[in-house]
């Protein structure tokens, strides 16, 4: 039985997401883990899990998933651009998960703006699009 | 304080900014001047921010006195020393009288992880 999904999921979150098609747009890359000097703007993605009792012997998770765009542009437009490809790329996705099913989509929940930023005399805006996936043991 | 002590250099730029669609920003520099500049103290530090650690290196620099400096700007800076360096982009945060004299004043300015172009 395995006791927490979010490795797999992440691995999964991460092959949907690092394509061109986003790092076209947050030139600064899609991360785990923003290294120092990267650049913006960039995406960051972070998992949590709850559990769920599953119907048979393992569990059904639910994991939430978290997507925050960081963006330096004077205006709100750079960061929606580069949300709006996030949401394209998971909302209603099936995602291959080692050692689970996926049950069902990925759900799409929501999408909000957080507290500016200041970086160096820089404001710096961020979005956080908000999903949720569920996983069955395998 | 004689001219001797001015050997870095500095390309001031403004911004130019058009409106887009939705009423942000669009940001062009456009230069300003290029003015010799004194290099004085210079602070370091790291912080993580906007989810990445940065590192924010702080310095001042004496100029003659203008009024056409503002926070607003930023400069383009070569350091003289060591030879070779990169051109810094460094932000301007604050723009002070030289106590000293009224002649000169002092440049708040910091590059944010070597930023360089």
């Amino acid at each position: 039985m395995a006791y927490l999904s979010l490795g797999p999921v992440s691995v999964a979150v991460a092959t949907v997401l690092n394509v061109a098609g986003l790092t076209a747009l947050a030139t600064g890359g899609v991360h785990d883990d923003a290294a120092q000097g990267t650049v913006f703007p960039f995406v960051w993605y972070e998992v949590d899990e709850e559990d769920a009792r599953g119907f048979g012997a393992g569990g059904l998770p639910q994991v939430n998933l978290r997507v925050h765009t960081f963006s330096r542009y004077e205006g709100a437009s750079e960061a929606q651009s580069i949300n709006q490809k996030v949401i394209e790329l998971l909302r209603d996705q099936s995602l291959t998960v080692t050692g689970y099913t996926h049950a069902g989509k990925v759900f799409y929940d929501r999408t909000v703006p957080l507290a500016e930023e200041l970086i160096n005399g820089v404001r710096v805006r961020e979005l956080v699009s908000m999903f949720r996936i569920f996983v069955e043991e395998a | 304080m004689g001219a001797g002590a001015m050997v870095e250099r500095l390309l001031v730029q403004q911004k130019s900014t058009t409106t887009d669609s939705q009423l942000g920003r669009a940001v062009a520099w456009v230069t300003l001047d290029s003015v010799p500049a004194e290099r004085l103290e210079e602070t370091g530090g790291e912080s993580v921010a906007a989810a990445r650690v940065g590192a924010d290196t702080s310095y001042r620099f004496r100029i003659r006195a203008r009024a056409d400096i503002t926070p607003k700007m930023r400069a383009l800076w070569v350091p003289a020393w060591p030879s070779g360096s990169a051109r810094r982009v460094l932000e301007i945060h604050a723009v002070l009288p030289d106590r000293r004299d009224r002649g000169l004043q002092v440049l708040a300015c910091s590059d944010h992880d070597g930023v360089t172009v």
